[in-house]
């Protein structure tokens, strides 16, 4: 069964009581959990407890920008999982940063946290700080931040290079047309993790050998300094979801066993 | 007196000869211990020739049983390059000293994370029509940079990924991996493939300067390879340091089509 939990909908998980294996999912920026049905659909099964979480503030959700932090999307997260325990927690890009420190806080309850062409961040730690060690990421040259407002975008031409080069034309076209600005404050803000808490949890990381969001050297940098030992590695853009969303849920699939 | 002394030392000599020959388990001097991998839809039976012909020569052969493969009955979804690996690791730690370890193809790929692991134990890598990676590739990436691969033509690959294993095309077993065999050897091939665990060929390997670098590496390319071509063979040879190359005129099987000059190859380069 597939749950796509928001701050608006309620609490399902009473529902799905009986499954035994829960798995969740966290997009990134300029994304939302739509992005992900491609692989919901193979994942969903009898056995899977899956729900792909929308952060505040994406896809349809409208919360104000002023009311959007990391706190929120933590939040967030928290109550997507619930009481759920033994849960595989996975992290898309910046969702990296949003399942680290959800892992901290409820360490007991994960059983692994999974990076897909995510940001493993350190303590203290931020989407913005790692980014910018990122020689091979094209997001720089193409940031456009509106301070103001509170939010950045990606110049529209560039969008399909950055995030899905290798992705059919139609599909890159409509991410470029649907694409929404994203909230600044959350990539800001660093996270605070324990040896303790979230050093313990056991970690997979699955690379995008041709991202251009994350460059594969930071990739391979944050995977040695987190002590991360298994690995995979996909022929793809930064959004393997799309591009190769069958493999990418065998992982999935193989890992939350 | 002199013929006395002559006499005295043949003895001396003989008894020697006489007691090393009566102690079956006492290896002769000159021997290498080989490790020997095969690679993927391949299994130990590859092998086989190249095996007693070492043998022969009086040298110690292991050859490789990878999980998934052979009579293994691992589950292919509980499969990693890790799990590979391992294996190999408990196979070169049973033998006292040092072992010549050779790789085939996606033995090439293990062959190298194993001497990352354990280089101190490895006298030497000897790559046959092998991928020879650096850090963080895959065995995917790399054959993905082979544009005269037969691997790559439309259809020749079939991935199941609930099962997490990967196939080729029925038709074409014999054109990639023992064009150049007798029908029997072909037939060989044929009856004896299995489907691929998938999820080892999109494993990174880590491979850094102090172990993996540290260690000697031979090539032995395959000039009619249709699995990994010789354009592939070259660039990674190019890339990554190796002692010499040498070639043999065979497709991807020279272990099955040409057992006996493959033998002396790895004589010679174990004796160098």
């Amino acid at each position: 069964m597939q749950n796509e939990k928001n701050n608006t909908q309620e609490n399902l998980s009473p529902l799905l009581a009986k499954s035994t294996n829960t798995i969740v999912i966290v997009h990134g920026a300029w994304s939302s959990a739509k992005d992900w049905h491609y692989v919901a659909g193979y994942l969903n099964s009898e056995e899977n407890n899956l729900i792909t979480v929308n952060l505040p503030g994406h896809g349809n959700d409208e919360t104000p920008i002023s009311d959007i932090s990391l706190q929120l999307y933590v939040y967030e997260v928290l109550k997507a999982i619930g009481d759920e325990t033994e849960v595989t927690l996975i992290g898309h890009s910046f969702g990296g940063i949003v399942v680290s420190e959800v892992a901290e806080l409820i360490a007991p309850q994960i059983k692994k946290l999974i990076y897909i062409a995510a940001f493993v961040p350190k303590s203290g730690e931020s989407l913005l700080s790692l980014a910018q060690t990122d020689t091979e990421s094209h997001v720089g040259k193409n940031l456009i931040v509106d301070e103001k407002a509170g939010v950045a975008g990606i110049a529209k031409e560039a969008i399909t290079d950055v995030f899905l080069a290798d992705a059919p034309k139609a599909v890159a076209d409509y991410v470029t047309n649907t694409i929404r600005p994203e909230p600044l404050a959350p990539l800001a803000t660093p996270v605070t993790l324990t040896d303790a808490n979230f050093g313990k949890i056991n970690k997979v990381y699955v690379h995008s050998l041709n991202d251009h969001t994350i460059g594969y050297s930071l990739q391979q940098k944050m995977v040695k300094d987190a002590g991360i030992s298994r690995t995979y590695s996909l022929p793809s853009s930064h959004t393997p979801f799309i591009v190769f969303p069958q493999i990418l849920s065998a992982i999935i699939t193989l890992e939350s066993k | 007196m002199k013929k006395l002394k002559v006499i005295q030392i043949l003895i001396v000599a003989l008894m020697f000869i006489l007691s090393s020959c009566s102690n079956d388990d006492e290896q002769p001097l000159k021997s290498t211990n080989y490790v020997l991998v095969h690679g993927a839809w391949q299994a130990p039976y590859a092998w086989q020739a190249v095996k007693t012909n070492l043998e022969k020569q009086g040298n110690t052969v292991i050859v490789v049983e990878l999980p998934g493969h052979g009579a293994d009955q691992t589950a292919p979804g509980e499969i990693t390059l890790d799990t590979y690996k391992q294996k190999v690791i408990d196979a070169i730690s049973a033998i006292d000293g040092k072992v010549v370890l050779v790789g085939h193809s996606l033995g090439g790929m293990i062959i190298s994370s194993v001497a990352e692991a354990v280089p101190e134990k490895i006298e030497k890598l000897i790559y046959v029509a092998a991928y020879l990676p650096t850090s963080g590739q895959t065995l995917d990436q790399l054959a993905h940079m082979d544009p005269d691969s037969h691997l790559g033509v439309e259809g020749n690959l079939i991935m199941h990924t609930d099962t997490f294993t990967i196939d080729v095309k029925q038709d074409q077993i014999v054109d990639l991996f023992i064009q150049d065999g007798t029908p029997e050897i072909q037939s060989l091939v044929v009856n004896n493939y299995r489907t691929e665990p998938l999820i080892p060929f999109i494993n990174p390997v880590t491979l850094t300067e102090q172990n993996f670098g540290s260690v000697k590496k031979v090539y032995i390319k395959t000039l009619q390879d249709h699995v990994i071509s010789p354009y592939l063979q070259n660039k990674m040879i190019s890339t990554t340091e190796v002692e010499s190359v040498y070639e043999i005129n065979t497709g991807h099987s020279p272990f099955l089509s040409q057992p006996d000059a493959l033998t002396s190859l790895l004589t010679k380069i174990s004796n160098n």
